[in-house]
């Protein structure tokens, strides 16, 4: 029942992002040495990490809900 | 990249930057964390350079900037965060984690400086290195023993309590040797 909402290919690509915003966290952090910008720690990051899945999964579980009423 | 991975990849990126721009306003706006004296730019630049306090690093991660260069040198010492800040105008050049036993006022540095330095506190017997006199007998100190124990690396989380005196780690006390004599020191 888990895969008929977020069947196997949603889910890589999710992965795929989640990888994305890892490398974009690690940029900025980088970025930051240059720049006056406030660095991303290690706990705000895997919260930032969390937060972004809980929505695209909401989302996506909305979705399937709203196609298949 | 097909439409989905597209869609996905673009609410990554709209979170992204909601939670970096909420994350910078948040900091940026919270004056506890900053000196009424130094530009916050300049505050925020340095931190994000800064590492755990431990007794035999640096508390930077860059080379220390030359204290003979600089015009308008003031430390500040800022004992509700544990740090001292170099300020050069009003821009922070070097923050430092710091344990500060000194009251609040106004001093100056004395241009006087040396490697040890022992002091009795009742029963206990402590010892310093790379010491630089402030005011009338305020130091700069790095406490490397107490009572014949060494301090531990994390010293910052229990450092022995030395009155009249800045503890900072090894590397910070031997760079602030280099303090310019009558450079205002202010502790908060």
């Amino acid at each position: 029942m888990f895969f008929d909402y977020f069947p196997p290919k949603f889910l890589k690509e999710l992965a795929i992002c989640n990888v994305e915003l890892i490398l974009v966290t690690f940029i900025y952090n980088l970025l930051t040495y240059l720049i006056p910008l406030v660095r991303i720690r290690l706990g705000s990051a895997i919260i930032i990490l969390i937060i972004t899945n809980l929505i695209i999964l909401g989302l996506k579980f909305t979705h399937f809900s709203i196609n298949h009423r | 990249m097909n439409s989905e991975l597209k869609r996905i990849s673009l609410i990554t990126a709209v979170i992204f930057l909601i939670s970096v721009i909420t994350i910078n306003i948040h900091t940026y706006f919270d004056a506890g964390k900053y000196i009424p004296e130094a530009s916050r730019s300049s505050q925020v630049r340095n931190t994000n350079l800064l590492r755990k306090a431990k007794l035999n690093h640096p508390s930077e991660r860059k080379h220390y900037p030359d204290l003979a260069k600089k015009k308008k040198l003031r430390v500040i010492a800022e004992p509700t965060l544990n740090r001292v800040y170099i300020l050069n105008g009003h821009r922070v050049i070097y923050i430092m984690h710091a344990k500060i036993n000194v009251r609040p006022g106004k001093l100056v540095s004395q241009g006087k400086s040396g490697q040890e330095l022992y002091q009795k506190q009742g029963k206990q017997f402590i010892s310093g290195v790379n010491w630089t006199e402030f005011g009338h007998h305020y130091y700069f100190e790095a406490v490397v023993t107490a009572n014949n124990q060494p301090v531990k690396r994390q010293w910052l989380a229990k450092a022995t309590a030395v009155p009249d005196s800045i503890q900072l780690s090894i590397p910070d006390a031997r760079w602030i040797q280099g303090l310019p004599k009558n450079t205002p020191v202010i502790i908060r």
